[in-house]
């Protein structure tokens, strides 16, 4: 991925490492110099299993790292700006207006203890600079966006009266209140049933037609990320191990990582009996600390003593389409 | 599959969640709540059934009425002859060890404290297996969910989440039981992991003749996984039958909805125009 920062890009990552440890001086890296960016009114998709990273990255976009949690290096731009550089009263300023964020599990992401009305007023008067009665409006229309049937009703109502399906809406519409320019969703449908899940989805992508938000959307599943996105960044150990064009990635995997993952996605056709679906071998991650190389290495048929020395940079295999692997995955 | 007579067989089932106490006065009483509404199916031996629907449908109540993890309110659940339904006590524990359940969440239903090698022993001496002590009881469990024996020393907290789903399976597998109830057993894991957890089951399955009950909201889980499918909506069955046909074919309207909300991603390729060649779909 190219250094330097573009003008139609509206997020541009670079060489972001982040790592775990009680001092940052003593930090072990987590996610390795990874460099990504989305162009306005684009759906990225970041894919990779539990541990890859995806989700330390998006925090770090948003500066919510979790305790222990440093940035060591690299450069997160937004629409001109290091949000890295940011101090702390920018960044909340910043946080409320600019990038709306959608976590997995809508059942904790709300406060139980208070009416959906009175936390999307809390919202949006951070983000907006409003009347109490303004706020309520603007809250109610925000429900009637999201399709939440009887938004004044729901307003009165407390998260456990609603579905997970409704409060992973109200969610949206608290992420989308101040119209920003760039959502992360981080696997916002994990959670829910499949025919909430393509609701929601369908939302997301009435989201980004009609206000032109660019999105991120997290996920471990291929089948939301080919359902969604435009791009498309596969995740391993901290690395980001292929991207491109999500038919392209999907279509003509390189990576070897990424033809195991789009393998061993479950679908439809039902298989002879005694057939068994492919799946990865070897260590999961997390189990084993990463040394240097290839992350995926101890787990790939094709690895070769070569792989110790892979640098991870991203090689063009087509336009726009790059992966990790030398080889080819071959 | 098997002809022969069925190794369980649940006829009639029902649960209500009656409305009790406080309602508003002036108001109408709440109605209750039929979670299971007259569920009949029969579970062969070294069979695998897959019960799907979505939250709410009662899949879940359906496979804890079966195990008595809670009280039905009609119906009877024959194993072995016997009606679970009609035992209590130690006769009720005994049957138990021939109906094992593992659950969706593999991060709380394991002692963060205890080792997976007492985990698996203490699953064993509960139900009064012999040699559960052994260590040898333990490496051939572990064996049997592919892990090494070396697991026996780790805690739940060094494993992944599929690693500790498999412990969860080694422990249900202890008592050797004729039958597994798996409640969204691998709705937590990752895509890639629930490949690995299905066949599993169907490699148990091969080895040992254990007959399985499977409930996932997943119908792609399901697929390559089940002989036959129940569809549940409701507390209802609204479908059933072969899986191949079931999804080839769904005949209710709700497992067709099921199916088209399923994220295919040829499906979904195709669908924005990109010439996918049709590999996986169909």
């Amino acid at each position: 991925m190219s250094e330097h920062v573009r003008d139609d890009e509206l997020l541009q990552i670079s060489d972001l490492r982040i790592g775990f440890g009680a001092k940052p001086g003593e930090a072990s890296p987590i996610v390795h110099g990874l460099s990504l960016s989305i162009g306005r009114g684009r759906i990225l998709g970041l894919v990779g299993e539990s541990g890859s990273g995806k989700s330390l990255t998006c925090r770090a976009v948003m500066r919510l790292l979790p305790d222990g949690g440093h940035v060591l290096s690299g450069s997160v731009i937004f629409d001109g700006r290091d949000i890295l550089a940011m101090s702390k009263s920018e960044v909340l300023a910043f946080r409320s207006s600019e990038i709306g964020m959608v976590f997995q599990d809508p059942f904790s992401s709300l406060n139980p203890t208070r009416r959906i009305g009175s936390q999307m007023i809390e919202a949006i008067r951070n983000a907006l600079n409003l009347s109490k009665e303004d706020a309520e409006r603007r809250a109610v229309s925000l429900l009637e966006e999201v399709e939440l049937p009887n938004p004044a009703a729901k307003l009165r109502m407390y998260p456990h009266e609603l579905s997970g399906g409704m409060r992973q809406r109200v969610m949206l519409a608290i992420a989308m209140a101040a119209r920003p320019s760039l959502l992360i969703a981080d696997e916002p449908t994990t959670a829910l049933d499949t025919t909430t899940q393509a609701q929601i989805l369908e939302l997301l992508r009435r989201i980004r037609d009609v206000d032109g938000t660019s999105i991120l959307l997290v996920s471990h599943d291929f089948g939301v990320i080919a359902e969604m996105c435009d791009d498309v960044a596969v995740m391993y150990g901290g690395f980001i191990v292929e991207s491109g064009p999500v038919e392209e990635v999907y279509l003509r995997p390189k990576h070897p990582y990424t033809k195991a993952l789009i393998a061993s996605v479950p679908t439809l056709a039902v298989p002879e009996r005694g057939y068994r679906r492919p799946t990865i071998p070897g260590p999961p991650l997390g189990t084993t600390p990463y040394a240097s190389g290839c992350p995926f290495a101890p787990r790939c048929a094709l690895a070769r003593p070569e792989c110790e020395d892979v640098s991870m940079t991203l090689l063009p295999v087509a336009s726009a389409h790059t992966s990790a692997c030398p080889f080819g995955g071959e | 599959m098997s002809d022969n007579s069925p190794v369980l067989s649940v006829s009639g089932l029902t649960k209500i969640y009656r409305h009790r106490g406080f309602h508003l006065p002036g108001r109408p009483r709440p109605a209750d709540l039929v979670a299971v509404n007259d569920v009949s199916f029969d579970l062969g031996e070294g069979e695998i059934i897959g019960i799907a629907g979505e939250s709410g449908s009662g899949k879940s109540t359906t496979v804890k009425c079966v195990a008595r993890l809670i009280e039905a309110d009609a119906g009877e659940v024959v194993l072995g002859g016997v009606n679970l339904m009609s035992l209590r006590g130690s006769a009720l524990r005994a049957a138990r060890k021939s109906l094992q359940v593992v659950f969706q969440d593999p991060y709380s239903s394991l002692n963060p404290r205890l080792q997976i090698g007492a985990a698996i022993t203490e699953a064993g001496v509960a139900h009064g297996i012999e040699g559960a002590r052994d260590p040898r009881f333990v490496a051939e469990l572990l064996d049997k969910v592919r892990l090494p024996a070396s697991y026996a020393a780790r805690l739940p907290r060094d494993l992944s989440g599929g690693q500790r789903q498999r412990v969860a399976i080694a422990r249900a597998l202890a008592p050797n039981p004729q039958i597994v109830i798996a409640d969204e057993a691998v709705s937590a894991l990752d895509v890639s992991v629930q490949t690995e957890i299905v066949n599993l089951f169907l490699d148990l399955r091969d080895l040992t003749g254990v007959s399985v009950i499977f409930v996932s909201h997943q119908l792609p889980v399901l697929s390559a996984l089940a002989d036959r499918l129940l569809v549940m909506k409701s507390g209802r069955i609204v479908e059933s039958g072969d899986t191949q046909k079931v999804l080839r074919a769904p005949e209710h309207e709700y497992t067709r909805a099921l199916l088209a909300a399923y994220p295919d991603p040829d499906r979904a390729l195709s669908r924005r125009g990109f010439r996918t060649g049709g590999a996986g779909d169909e």
